[in-house]
């Protein structure tokens, strides 16, 4: 969700629980503006909060003009003090699935994580107990880019990729109509695509290049793992996933107006074939 | 060089760049084949909107300027059916919720005083959302509002005592907003005997009474009718008698002569007139016994006998009255006399007959209509006896389907073998405004749409979704498809998660509520279930209910047991009738005899909260660190993921915002199926013995032929033996 008047897109996930106090969206604001202009940011995103046990993390997104690549990741405790997340490497995401566990609060914690293995073969083996330690601030980077991966969607036709390759957000962009936003075959994952080369030719005819270069949220496993349901009649359209519960996405058809947000524990849906 | 000169074009004498020019212009002006524009016209219209609206940085979105104005240039004005935005769905709602913002336009003024007299059930609900708000939690306030103008409506329709706006649950269509309310004492079954009568047949009580007075005059009336016709009957029957006896008599007379008129007109006018009164004096009785007969119910056949009883007696009167005539005037007049007397008879039975044949007619009908109305009032009232205390089916069903499962094993004993296998008993769910049914629940999936009240839990369904994962679709009617089998639909599985995320999360600050002194005594034994709010409750500073330590918190709705119910029930029922086995009976049952499940008593301390996977149950904190002074306390169950309470000062309040699941730390496996049957043990009696050889089977027969010829010879032996004797 941009930073730019959050206070106001905020409300459109209202219903879905995911609100701010007033300190903490009077302090974003004064933050947010401080962080964008220090990094030189094109643009910054609330990107959401999560949930420890001890206390929370707020996070924030920085984008430069590409919006695909070099985005920053920012955490903070208090909504003031921004520190920057190292980006997550592959290894960092091996481990960090080893965690199990809420988020405490304290970037500092460390997860261990024992792994019984055997050594030696027959009669001489032995069990040896191998540690991995886990910094929560790894996690947390790791889990952040998980979420980005798996579920960070936007309307179809809201970025185009240039023939620079860089992706920019869609000036003319004029929302989805109602009938479009009902279907999920309009919401486009903001990644790379990987899937895009299972579909046909045929099907890959009718594309547009410059606004069909990122996967559907179509074909998406296991069907299901998106909630969509209008609010206010067809006022408002709400998006929310039930493979990362708690990331909320929103439109309001017709108008340029979406954006999306993660409130939640940072854990994985991972009993979702169950409760379908 | 004058422009006139430049301007004619020499024949012939076009240059070559002026030739070129015309070709690209040509070619510019070129329409397209498939929107019918061309690039010409394009851009003069694109560069005089540009030099209209000077935009900054005019060169990056000049192909949106482009593309905006080729998009204006094809809008058509005409509607067609594509063009057309469908917000019916956002319309339909806005007049829904509208219905939430109208106020009763009668009698405004009179209502807006009574509100502020009468004590509302409903409460502040923005005040609370404003705590929440302070620390995060809740909806938007506009969504508020409209609950709360719904929790409005539902106290308007409802005879409640308090209402509570419990939380919201997502589901993966549709949202539901819970209510939590308590009725009236005793409105609650007033209210669900008023809705089971709509549904059936609609019957009031005032209608009863109103058909059974109604049934009541019908009969008065038809009695008064009755006993009138008979009356009218009795006197035509006699008055007829005597005029035609008069008459017949007179006609004598004349024929006879003068001399015997007088002291005949006098014998028979005094014989006639004597018995005439005293019939009717009889009649008039008979009659209104009758009547009164015919009253108590059905009975034509009365009438008809009391009739011919009286037809017979009258014409018995007039017969002897003719009799007596006859005897005074002797012989001289015989020929005469009989040839009246025939008439007089012939005359008399028919205008009888006629008169009593119409008066029966009446009768039939007016008993019909009796009896007809009597019926239907009967049956109505056996209707409303027979509805009104039927208990609710679920429970009568299920009984019956026991009994029937029962009666069939007596039945087919003779059919294929049964197995022996009882289920265990179906723990008997908790009575309305207790235990985990103390308080009743509507949820709704829009504010300003019908409330709908969710059924009573049952504690195999509690046991079941606490054994289950799933997410609620948003329809209350949906299918909960999973293993082990959930009893029951969407509803009832929307309500047992109710039931456990307000027995593990409804929390409130220590010594809010205390145990009713009074019950005390009575209660000691069993857990408590009944707390009254503390009137001497000052607040808890708000640095000791943030406290890690969350000593200050305490649950304020009663654990539920691994039974399913709150309080506990002994599966292990003793037939108390059975007196003769008692002795036996208990010595089986002692080491059956189930240790009561346990848990927190109610009003119990945070502390006792077990941990969720190496993590403390709750996560208190404070609203605010830069203006601590001000903060409220809020604390966030770990447990129940989305369950948050708040407390400032004497205030508080619990709200649920989630998906309706608890936390697990390790991911969720259904239970294993039940392990196989074991085999029936084998052994010698259902063991199949191994076929006879032709050779056993040989020495077999021999053996028996043998024996048998031998039972022969002793047989004809003996009988020699006999013949002997």
């Amino acid at each position: 969700m941009e930073c730019e008047g959050l206070h106001l897109n905020i409300d459109y996930v209202g219903s879905s629980g995911i609100i701010l106090s007033p300190e903490q969206k009077a302090a974003l604001q004064t933050s947010l503006v401080i962080l964008q202009n220090e990094n030189k940011f094109n643009r910054v995103y609330l990107w959401g909060k999560i949930l420890g046990v001890k206390d929370d993390y707020f996070i924030a997104q920085g984008a430069y003009k590409d919006e695909f690549a070099g985005r920053k990741t920012f955490y903070s405790k208090d909504c003031i003090h921004w520190g920057l997340l190292p980006p997550a490497t592959d290894e960092m995401k091996k481990k960090s699935a080893l965690a199990k566990g809420r988020f405490t609060g304290d970037p500092s914690y460390e997860f261990e994580h024992v792994e019984t293995k055997k050594v030696g073969e027959g009669d001489d083996a032995v069990d040896e107990e191998e540690t991995t330690i886990i910094k929560e601030e790894d996690r947390l980077s790791s889990v952040i880019s998980e979420i980005d991966e798996d579920v960070r969607i936007v309307p179809r036709g809201a970025f185009v990729q240039v023939p620079t390759a860089e992706v920019v957000k869609n000036r003319s962009f004029e929302g989805l109509s109602v009938q479009e936003a009902a279907k999920l075959c309009n919401f486009m994952h903001f990644r790379e695509a990987k899937r895009l080369d299972l579909k046909t030719l045929l099907q890959r005819a009718n594309m547009d290049k410059a606004i069909d270069f990122m996967d559907s949220i179509e074909d998406d496993v296991p069907r299901g793992s998106w909630s969509l349901q209008f609010e206010r009649g067809s006022g408002l359209l709400t998006l929310r996933s039930l493979q990362w519960p708690g990331y909320c996405f929103y439109h309001v058809p017709a108008t340029q107006k979406y954006g999306s947000v993660y409130f939640g524990t940072g854990e994985k849906n991972l009993d979702l074939p169950f409760m379908l | 060089m004058s422009e006139g000169e430049a301007t004619p074009v020499p024949d012939g004498g076009v240059t070559g760049k002026e030739k070129e020019f015309l070709k690209a212009k040509s070619y510019l002006l070129t329409a397209s084949t498939n929107t019918g524009i061309n690039l010409y016209d394009h851009l003069s219209r694109v560069l005089g909107k540009i030099l209209d609206e000077r935009p900054d940085n005019v060169v990056d979105i000049f192909e949106d300027i482009s593309k905006d104005s080729k998009r204006t240039k094809f809008t058509s004005d005409a509607n067609t059916v594509q063009d057309k935005v469908d917000r019916s769905t956002e319309v339909a709602l806005a007049q829904v919720q509208r219905k939430l913002f109208t106020k009763g336009s009668d009698d405004g003024e009179d209502d807006v005083a009574q509100d502020d007299e009468v004590e509302t059930p409903l409460p502040n609900i923005m005040e609370l959302c404003f705590f929440f708000e302070q620390a995060g939690i809740g909806l938007n306030r506009e969504e508020m509002i409209r609950v709360w103008l719904a929790l409005k409506s539902l106290v308007d329709n409802h005879p409640l005592q308090h209402v509570r706006f419990w939380g919201k649950i997502f589901g993966t269509e549709q949202n539901y907003y819970v209510a939590e309310v308590e009725y009236r004492e005793g409105d609650e079954e007033e209210e669900e005997e008023e809705e089971r009568c709509s549904i059936s047949v609609s019957f009031h009580r005032l209608h009863v009474l109103f058909c059974i007075l109604l049934a009541l005059l019908c009969l008065f009336l038809a009695v008064v009718i009755i006993v009138v016709v008979v009356v009218v009957v009795v006197v035509v029957v006699v008055v007829v008698a005597v005029v035609v006896v008069v008459v017949v008599v007179v006609v004598v007379a004349v024929a006879e002569g003068v001399v015997l008129v007088i002291v005949e007109v006098l014998v028979v006018a005094v014989v006639a007139v004597a018995v005439g009164v005293v019939v009717e004096v009889v009649v008039v009785v008979v009659a209104v016994v009758a009547g009164v007969l015919v009253a108590v119910a059905v009975v034509v056949g009365v009438v008809v006998v009391m009739e011919v009883v009286v037809v017979v007696v009258v014409v018995e009167v007039v017969v002897v009255v003719v009799a007596v005539a006859v005897i005074v005037e002797a012989a001289s007049v015989v020929v005469v006399q009989v040839i009246g007397l025939v008439i007089v008879i012939v005359v008399i039975i028919v205008v009888v007959l006629v008169v009593v044949v119409v008066a029966d007619i009446v009768a039939v009908v007016v008993v019909v209509v009796v009896v007809v109305v009597v019926v239907v009032a009967v049956v109505m009232m056996a209707v409303v006896i027979v509805i009104v205390p039927e208990e609710p089916q679920e429970d009568e069903v299920a009984e019956k389907e026991g009994e029937e499962e029962g009666d069939e094993e007596e039945v087919e004993e003779d059919d294929t073998p049964k197995p022996d296998f009882k289920p265990p008993p179906t723990v008997p769910k908790e009575d309305n405004r207790t235990g985990a049914n103390k308080k009743t629940y509507f949820v709704c999936n829009d504010p300003g749409k019908p409330w709908v009240k969710l059924p009573l839990v049952q504690p195999n369904q509690i046991t079941v979704a606490r054994m289950i994962k799933k997410f609620m679709t948003g329809r209350l009617d949906a299918p909960v498809v999973s293993y082990p089998p959930f009893p029951g639909n969407e509803s009832n599985y929307l309500r047992a998660q109710i039931a456990r995320i307000s027995a593990g999360t409804h929390i409130s600050p220590l010594g809010f509520y205390q145990f009713d002194e009074e019950e005390e005594e009575e209660e000691e034994g069993e857990g408590r279930d009944h707390f009254v709010e503390n009137i001497d409750f000052e607040g808890i500073p708000v640095r000791e209910l943030a406290d890690p330590s969350l000593g200050n918190w305490v649950h304020h709705v009663q654990h539920i047991l691994p039974q399913g119910r709150c309080s506990w029930w002994n599966p292990v029922q003793k037939n108390e009738d059975d007196f003769e086995d008692e002795e036996e009976e208990e010595e089986r049952e002692e080491p059956d005899e189930p240790t009561p499940e346990e848990g927190p008593a109610l009003l119990a301390p945070l502390t006792e909260d077990e941990e969720v996977g190496n993590m403390p149950a709750w996560t208190p904190a404070l609203s605010s660190a830069l203006i601590p002074q001000y903060s409220i306390a809020v604390i966030h169950s770990n447990l129940w993921p989305g369950a948050h309470a708040f407390a400032f000062e004497k205030k508080f309040e619990n709200v649920y915002i989630g998906h309706g699941q608890k936390y697990k730390s390790e991911n969720y496996s259904p239970p294993a199926p039940p392990p196989i049957q074991e085999e029936f043990p084998s052994g010698p009696e259902i063991t199949e013995t191994e076929d006879p050889t032709p050779e056993e089977e040989a020495a077999l027969r021999a053996a028996q032929q043998e024996a048998a010829e031998a039972a022969e010879e002793m047989e004809e032996a003996e009988e020699e033996e006999d013949e002997d004797d």
